[in-house]
């Protein structure tokens, strides 16, 4: 049995004054149901994805806040996983569908970040590591150290961080959902303010408000399919890492997912990576097999991973230009893909979601009907 | 959001002693936090304010204040790996 996406919606990204977190969920929830030209009595359950609600907002309990929305009030459920939080829902979505228990879903994912400071959201964050033995770290601050780990180790430059940032930033010029439309160059990179050596500030990802919804089914149908999802663990800790130059739940995750689908890394057209620091999106596109181990950073500086190179990577611009609402992101990814593919741009796709600094890792490989 | 409570900030550094004085290795550096071997054991600390800690180099393990304080709660105090001078 495959899963089909019969619709999907993505909101606007960014810092969204007149919008509060209810609202995004409304957005989104309904949008993606019109989208699916479905009337709202055809969702059977709902699965949230969220990190922050219960800090940011005293604002838990969040499945029943989106059954509310529906007079028939559908189960809910709520599925928190840090950054990964929106493909995990979508994870659970899957099974619930798999076993047979419901036929159409809805998966809506939502944050809002930016009604708080930047310390508290930056606390807030720092609660997807592992506090009692990263005591005192920052997100930025454990992705500077495999920053600095892949540079030993592969000779990884500064241009070849920056060359990440420029090509997302210049894909979310076409992406009117993107949070920041504006070009920035590699020297602008290089020059932006140090905020964990080696990453500077154009190397992170903003704080965002948005959210995404997707309706999926098992009904037959011609819509975008998921062909195969995985997902793995691995230590919350980095001093716990077997190694710091690789992520090994990323290569779990896509390895279990070219063996249940039979689809290669080099099948796929398009990838939504996890690229909350530019390292990120150099880690994965080594783990997932696109480039070769040490060569992630070559490839995004050679135009590899942009039109006209091997694969396109992160098309909406990415967490890092699009923007990242935690637990909107892994649905956002898929909605993205999804979409690409119903209106044929591409045919296979592929989302990668990182929960932490990748201790929870989730890919999923999209198609067109086969 | 509130100061950590007093219990919690007790689980967390009552094994602390254990590593006090202790020297290590820092296996990689970024502004003010390392990744420091000792005894073969991994950790990831700060690093104490002003010190600017590289791959290779020698560092002990102190007990400084870990963040500003303010006017109610804990004023936390915790491990944070120094530069060893030879």
């Amino acid at each position: 049995m495959k899963i089909s996406i019969l619709g999907e919606y993505i909101t606007q990204f960014g810092e969204l004054w007149d919008k509060s977190l209810r609202d995004l969920l409304y957005e989104s929830a309904t949008q993606a149901i019109a989208s699916a030209d479905l009337k709202p009595s055809a969702i059977e359950a709902i699965f949230v994805a969220n990190m922050g609600a219960g800090i940011l907002e005293n604002q838990l309990h969040l499945g029943a806040l989106v059954s509310s929305f529906f007079s028939h009030h559908p189960p809910a459920f709520r599925i928190e996983g840090a950054c990964a939080s929106g493909s995990l829902a979508v994870v659970a979505a899957q099974q619930f569908l798999l076993s047979g228990r419901y036929q159409t879903v809805l998966v809506v994912g939502a944050e809002k970040m930016t009604d708080v400071s930047s310390a508290v959201n930056t606390k807030f964050l720092a609660s997807a590591g592992d506090f009692s033995r990263e005591y005192g770290s920052t997100f930025p601050a454990l992705y500077a150290l495999l920053a600095q780990a892949h540079m030993q180790k592969y000779a990884t430059t500064r241009d070849m961080l920056s060359a990440v940032s420029v090509k997302n930033h210049r894909h979310a010029l076409a992406n009117p959902k993107a949070q920041f439309h504006k070009a920035f160059s590699l020297a602008d990179i290089n020059q932006s303010e140090i905020i964990a050596d080696p990453l500077r500030l154009l190397d992170c990802s903003p704080v965002t408000d948005g959210a995404a919804a997707i309706v999926l089914t098992s009904k037959r149908t011609k819509s975008p399919q998921i062909l195969a999802c995985a997902y793995a663990c691995d230590s919350l800790a980095l001093a716990d890492r077997q190694s710091l130059t690789e992520l090994q739940a990323t290569k779990s995750a896509a390895g279990q997912c070219y063996h249940q689908s039979g689809v290669t890394a080099g099948d796929i057209e398009m990838a939504e990576v996890h690229d909350c620091f530019t390292i990120s999106e150099i880690l994965a596109i080594e783990d997932l097999g696109f480039f070769k181990k040490g060569r992630g950073g070559q490839a995004s500086l050679s135009g590899q991973t942009t039109y006209g190179g091997k694969i396109v990577i992160n098309p909406s611009g990415g967490l890092k230009a699009c923007g990242h609402p935690v637990g909107a992101t892994g649905v956002k990814q898929i909605a993205y893909i999804s979409n690409l593919i119903r209106h044929k741009k591409i045919n296979i796709g592929l989302t990668h979601n990182l929960g932490g600094s990748g201790a929870t890792a989730v890919v999923h490989l999209l198609g067109g009907k086969l | 959001m509130t100061s950590i409570p007093p219990p919690v900030y007790w689980r967390q550094t009552k094994n602390w002693q254990n590593l006090l004085g202790k020297i290590g290795t820092v296996i990689l550096a970024t502004t003010n936090f390392v990744l420091i071997e000792i005894e073969g054991q991994r950790y990831e600390l700060m690093t104490v304010t002003g010190d600017h800690l590289k791959p290779k180099d020698k560092a002990v393990c102190v007990f400084r204040r870990l963040s500003l304080p303010t006017p109610s709660g804990l004023i936390e105090y915790g491990l944070k790996a120094h530069v060893l001078k030879s």
